[in-house]
């Protein structure tokens, strides 16, 4: 064989093009009990299969949204079945009246060394940080701070400053002081921050895939801890109110003014939230509970519409059960992705009952903090240990009368109930599907 | 029979295949030949062709996106990579800046409504959901960023894929110009490569050995002059490993050229191309 230098980039000597051969797309399974992983090869999307992944031990998590501004406020409200949500505030420019999940308490400014980076985003995620200060310190001194990630989602990062910035410009013809697109702006602007104030010197980024971006970070942290360059991982997920995502749901006409009633036969719609969560994921170590296995997926079908008996969906389920070598069975609840809208919801019932079979356990928890985008995947997660770690299932707010036609088992009230093992999951325009599945600490 | 190479445990990877798109300049052959060559004013290099996407999905994207899908099919197809198989993970500082300012200005307006197609447009991972409906994927994907970092974290992004599944990941860097008035004076051209990466033996062709490690910027070996337009665009260290990938030696590229040379930022050390096999 003659020597064939790169072309087109190929960077080998053998070509070998596969590139127009359109791969099958799967279609429709029937209900399974078990999962088999031979059922994925050759499918397309099966890359994602991969290792069992072994368990990572979640420390410690803390919490800030429309709940409460600590954790222990907004546990004792997930007991309580108290609701987050309010009215909007004027200065999201709605004129019709809207429902949001907004951080009600005072978010002090940042010490002086982040004033270039100081913004509600940042000021609610230090919020979050300040309660996790032991911790930290511990994982520092036990890994070393530059063997501890970062790694965070943010779906809105700093764009209510560029608001404030653009319409700023708009009357006076200049941006403000203190508005830099690099520092307001950039879904990266929160690290340094994140790492300053928790003093980590370890890979750090920022994964954003819209309302399943702090999701996503789980998936991340246990494979940089499987592949050995960090022994423990900072992740979660922060977003801040702004115009341009309320008014942005509002354009889809989504938005329910009255409070969200995810997975209720009388819901309207959904309401956007803000917030912060965050977890310290280590290697070893006692833990309130552990994270098992992530399923990741793509639809490959619509930028916002899930795909209508939610195949990405279930997808990413049976892909977390997979790597994490479980049955549907071994699964107690599931806390739903639950927006409120009718189509998201029949999505994700359809996909659950075909998977786990009618009855599945669900708990759907935007009714507390409303939809906080990209804040809301590791909030979901973090409700999900506390339930574990609590022996309860908080009450679905709103849910009741729930829609007969989702063959899933809605929990309407707090039920005091000891869970071996949940997913919490999280779905985001472009078709992007997230599964944690999260265990009890054994 | 193509040799096989020799590995540490971790943070080796092998390199398939690389995808540049920026003015002038088509794909990674028309970049690294550009000294013989120069840039090109044929169609494909004025305007990204991005045949990904079907015309349908197309004519609704951002010169981002086109970008991204334009040499991530450029690195699949150079891998010999399944287009619906392959884990694709995308790196930009700014993401989709410039349909985000459009709404920006939609918002100034009291009442109205904003575009719902510029509304999902404006996500980080709006490529990934457009070429992952045009490429029937299903696998998850992501999109990421950390500043001037992206190249390096969207690396150990992959490797963190290829230890733990099978199949091959595309990393993608994408970098619109900033618009006035959120650019304050920052000018540069938009940017886009890709790298084809899997582990090692993977499939029936080969690669470059790589292994990713951390030390001082000063250890690279393969420095290029850019062009005063792309100095600045943040992923300009993308465009240096392409061009070091592009040629035949083996080389060490700074990922993190901006930080200072006594910092440890991460390097990409490329073994030289492997021989034909014959």
């Amino acid at each position: 064989m003659t020597r064939q230098g790169p072309t087109n980039g190929a960077i080998g000597t053998e070509r070998h093009d596969r590139y127009d051969r359109g791969p099958d797309i799967g279609g429709g399974r029937g209900a399974a009990r078990n999962v088999d992983p031979e059922r994925f090869r050759g499918e397309a999307g099966a890359a994602m299969l991969g290792a069992r992944m072994r368990p990572v031990p979640i420390t410690a998590l803390s919490l800030c949204n429309g709940m409460g501004m600590t954790t222990a406020e907004i546990l004792e409200a997930l007991r309580a079945g108290r609701s987050g949500l309010g009215p909007c505030p004027p200065e999201i420019g709605l004129t019709t009246p809207a429902t949001v999940g907004a951080v009600r308490g005072g978010l002090p400014p940042l010490p002086a060394r982040f004033a270039a980076h100081d913004t509600r985003l940042t000021r609610i995620a230090a919020r979050a940080l300040a309660e996790l200060e032991g911790p930290l310190a511990r994982a520092r001194a036990r890994w070393g701070r530059d063997r501890v990630a970062v790694l965070l989602g943010t779906s809105t990062g700093g764009i209510g400053e560029s608001e404030l910035a653009y319409a700023h410009h708009h009357q006076h013809g200049a941006l403000p002081g203190g508005y830099s697109v690099e520092t307001s702006h950039a879904l990266d602007a929160i690290l340094p921050v994140v790492c300053g104030l928790a003093d980590l010197a370890g890979p750090a980024y920022v994964l954003s895939t819209a309302c399943s971006s702090s999701a996503k970070v789980f998936a991340a942290a246990q494979r940089l801890i499987h592949l050995g360059v960090c022994d423990a991982a900072l992740v979660g997920g922060v977003d801040s109110l702004c115009q341009l995502t309320v008014r942005g749901f509002a354009g889809l006409e989504v938005l329910s003014a009255a409070p969200c009633r995810p997975f209720s036969s009388e819901r309207a719609g959904i309401n956007i939230g803000e917030g912060a969560a965050l977890c310290l994921l280590e290697r070893e170590g006692e833990g309130l509970a552990r994270l098992l296995a992530v399923g990741e997926s793509s639809d490959a079908f619509h930028m916002t519409s899930p795909h209508p008996d939610g195949l990405g969906a279930r997808m990413a389920m049976e892909r977390a059960l997979i790597a994490a070598g479980l049955r549907p069975d071994e699964v107690d609840h599931i806390n739903v992705h639950g927006t409120g809208t009718k189509q998201n919801d029949s999505a994700e019932g359809a996909a659950i009952a075909s998977l786990f079979g009618a009855g599945m356990r669900v708990v759907a928890t935007k009714g507390y903090t409303g939809h906080q985008l990209g804040a809301a995947g590791a909030t979901e997660v973090a409700f999900t240990v506390l339930a574990i770690q609590h022996g309860f299932l908080p009450a679905s707010v709103g849910a009741a009368p729930v829609d007969q036609e989702i063959a899933v088992r809605v929990t309407t009230e707090h039920t005091v109930m000891r869970t071996r093992a949940a997913i919490s999951n999280s779905f985001a325009f472009g078709g992007s599907n997230v599964s944690v599945l999260v265990g009890a600490s054994t | 029979m193509s040799a096989k190479l020799v590995m540490s445990p971790v943070l080796t990877l092998e390199l398939r295949a690389i995808g540049v798109w920026t003015p002038g300049y088509a794909d990674a052959q028309a970049w690294a030949q550009r000294d013989a060559c120069g840039p090109s004013d044929e169609p494909n290099a004025r305007a990204p062709k991005a045949e990904l996407l079907p015309p349908m999905l197309r004519r609704r994207t951002s010169l981002l996106t086109r970008m991204a899908a334009e040499v991530a099919a450029q690195a699949i197809h150079g891998g010999a990579f399944d287009p619906g198989n392959v884990a694709v993970i995308y790196g930009s500082m700014y993401g989709e800046i410039r349909t985000t300012l459009d709404l920006l200005g939609a918002l100034l307006t009291p009442d109205a409504p904003l575009s719902p197609t510029k509304f999902h447009n404006s996500v980080h991972n709006t490529a990934a959901g457009y070429v992952s409906i045009a490429a029937h994927n299903r696998c998850g994907n992501a999109a990421l960023t950390a500043g001037r970092s992206t190249l390096a974290m969207g690396l150990l992004e992959c490797l963190g894929l290829l230890g733990s599944c099978e199949e091959p990941a595309v990393l993608v860097l994408a970098e619109e110009p900033l618009p006035e008035p959120l650019a304050a004076g920052r000018v540069y051209e938009p940017l886009a490569a890709a790298f084809g990466l899997c582990k090692p033996g993977f499939g029936d062709m080969s690669g470059r050995a790589c292994r990713l490690r951390q030390g001082s910027r000063d250890e690279a070996t393969h420095v290029v002059r850019l062009p005063a337009s792309l100095v600045e665009s943040p992923c300009a260290p993308a465009l240096v490993l392409a061009d070091a990938a592009m040629r035949p030696g083996a080389s060490v590229v700074a990922l993190e050229p901006h930080l200072p040379p006594d910092a440890r930022g991460w390097l990409l050390e490329l073994d030289a191309r492997p021989e034909a096999s014959t």
